[in-house]
């Protein structure tokens, strides 16, 4: 849990230097941003980063000498409170499905093209501090429930809701979205909740599961291997 | 080069054999010999014995016969003749059948066989045994060398059989190696500069105020995307499956992820699984292989509407992976082709078996056994 007030206390794995040095210049553009750790590698992310002075470390999932998932889950042990934001030029939004049940809030997922634009990088950033989970908006608009899951017989609206919740999105911002009250946008997400048989166990885990849920059952509309 | 000296079983088992062999001739020389002394050369000329005395004449003859036989083989045993080298053996196989002559001369002699012992008769007895004994225990000398050599080619094939293996698999894991190594060069800076290259175009379409000029780099961005997103990633991951490197749980799911969203995909994997894996690259390879090898021959050939793959680890620690699904089934009586071939005699050489076949309710599974 993040201070809202004091700087957001950021750590960056990556390692393609031109890649890096366009996210560090991002992040220290921004005010209420403090990066206070970089790292071009495993090694050197056990080197400088201290779990307990981070807020939300900024992954590269494909490192040299290891990946950002299980550095990820290193650091999630050292403190539980970290969030982390996983990095990636593909789609592998689904590694996030194999994490261990118990960590899976306060992680997400972004493609490196959507880190042009920072309000995706930085609501990224501040949801996964949260302790939230957030998903690479682009992707979620772009993938398709799959035919036969429970995830398809959703109706327009919720799987609507779900996205933009999936994207990050508080109830105030997708009631903003889909042009209704916050009020409905509860309503609209519990109908989804229930249609998914996501359990009510607390509303937090309960997003997490729904976001996840979507991972799981979405596919490409149309793909080669 | 230990495997191929004759351990302490088999040198035992060679000893038994000449012992065998030796004993058998020796024993059949000095029986044959007793019987056709008494009943065919008539030793009884004057005609006096009556039967039962002839019969036990014989068998006092065959009793003293073979308890030199069992005298010279008892030396042959304790004496190890089959380890000795030629020099040895011939000095003790000389020895031996020199004593075992004499002695039975001696005894044949205390037990009155002979009516005059003469010393033409000496000399005929005592060498006629030393020559029978030194080729008996000769050719029971062949047949241990025989087998000794027989035992070492099928040693030395074994050996070559095993080191054949061996560099088949060292020269598969580096195969690997390789493929990785360029896999991720491809996934990271191939793959991350065309990734700023479209970033860089980005900038310059937000600066340019020329409508086709902007038009035309976005086409060219486009293009720069689907290189990026299909042409590199499907080149890398031919080379070296996404995901292997995390775990098979992640690869697998990587995989379904791209089956297109109108065909109902499962995908079963055992909770154990799911969060990491023991297996080594070699084996998380084959198995996404199998798994796509089977979904892609599914969508391809058997116009399936659902797919459904299982992964889970039995008792006896093997993995077994399934992938069904419910198409038109196999297309003739071939199963597969080079592709499924491949991966059939790959999982062979890694003790595993795969197996894929039609379900008795329709469409098509693939079986992949693999002990780890």
């Amino acid at each position: 849990m993040i201070n809202s007030r004091a700087a957001l206390r950021v750590a960056v794995v990556e390692d393609q230097p031109l890649f890096r040095e366009m996210l560090l210049t991002l992040l220290r553009a921004q005010p209420e941003v403090d990066v206070v750790a970089s790292a071009d590698s495993l090694a050197g992310a056990r080197r400088v980063i201290d779990p307990r002075a981070v807020d939300v470390a900024l992954l590269d999932v494909e490192l040299p000498d290891g990946n950002g998932i299980e550095l990820g889950v290193e650091l999630r042990k050292a403190d539980a409170g970290i969030g982390i934001v996983l990095l990636s030029a593909q789609d592998v939004m689904v590694s996030l499905l194999s994490l261990p049940t118990m960590t899976r809030q306060g992680w997400s997922y972004l493609s490196k093209t959507s880190t042009t634009s920072t309000g995706a990088l930085m609501r990224a950033l501040r949801t996964s501090a949260d302790g939230r989970t957030m998903l690479d908006p682009d992707l979620v608009r772009a993938s398709q429930p799959r035919a036969g899951s429970s995830l398809a017989a959703l109706t327009e609206r919720q799987l609507a809701a779900l996205r933009l919740l999936a994207s990050g999105l508080s109830n105030t911002a997708i009631a903003a979205e889909l042009n209704i009250t916050t009020h409905s946008v509860e309503n609209l997400l519990n109908a989804m909740y229930t249609n998914l048989g996501v359990s009510a166990e607390g509303s937090r885990n309960r997003r997490v599961s729904a976001v996840l849920r979507l991972l799981e059952e979405s596919g490409r509309p149309s793909a080669t291997l | 080069m230990e495997i191929l000296e004759p351990d302490a079983r088999d040198r035992e088992s060679d000893r038994r054999v000449l012992l065998i062999v030796s004993g058998a001739l020796l024993a059949a020389f000095g029986i044959g010999a007793a019987v056709q002394t008494v009943f065919a050369l008539r030793v009884d000329t004057a005609g006096v014995l009556g039967p039962l005395e002839v019969t036990l004449a014989a068998g006092l003859r065959i009793a003293i016969n073979l308890a030199g036989v069992a005298f010279a083989l008892v030396i042959v045993g304790v004496v190890k003749l089959n380890e000795r080298s030629l020099p040895g053996r011939v000095f003790w196989l000389g020895a031996i059948a020199a004593v075992t002559a004499l002695l039975r001369f001696a005894v044949q002699l205390s037990a009155r066989i002979y009516d005059h012992a003469t010393w033409d008769i000496a000399l005929t007895e005592v060498i006629s045994v030393f020559v029978v004994v030194v080729i008996a225990v000769s050719i029971g000398l062949i047949q241990v060398d025989a087998r000794m050599g027989l035992r070492m080619q099928e040693r030395l094939g074994a050996r070559q059989s095993l080191r054949a293996a061996e560099a088949l698999e060292a020269l598969a894991t580096e195969e690997l190696r390789v493929r990785r190594e360029v896999a991720e060069s491809l996934h990271g800076t191939v793959q991350n500069r065309l990734l700023i290259a479209g970033m860089t175009l980005e900038s310059i379409i937000g600066r340019t105020r020329v409508d086709d000029v902007g038009a035309d780099l976005r086409r060219l961005q486009a293009d720069l995307a689907d290189i990026r997103e299909r042409e590199v990633r499907q080149m890398s991951h031919l080379l070296y499956p996404a995901g292997v490197s995390v775990g098979i749980a992640h690869a697998i799911r990587l995989l379904v992820q791209r089956i297109p969203a109108t065909i109902a995909a499962d995908v079963v994997i055992e909770p154990r699984l799911a969060t990491g894996d023991a297996l080594d690259v070699q084996r998380r390879v084959l198995l996404v292989r199998a798994a796509e090898e089977a979904i892609t021959n599914a969508l391809k050939h058997g116009s399936a509407g659902a797919i459904t793959v299982n992964l889970a680890q039995d008792t006896a620690g093997s993995m077994q992976l399934s992938v069904s699904d419910d198409g038109i089934g196999l297309v003739g009586a071939g199963a597969g082709g080079t592709g499924l071939a491949r991966l059939s005699e790959r999982a062979a050489a890694l003790g595993g078996t795969l197996s894929v076949g039609a379900r008795e309710t329709g469409g098509t599974e693939l079986r992949l056994s693999l002990p780890i």
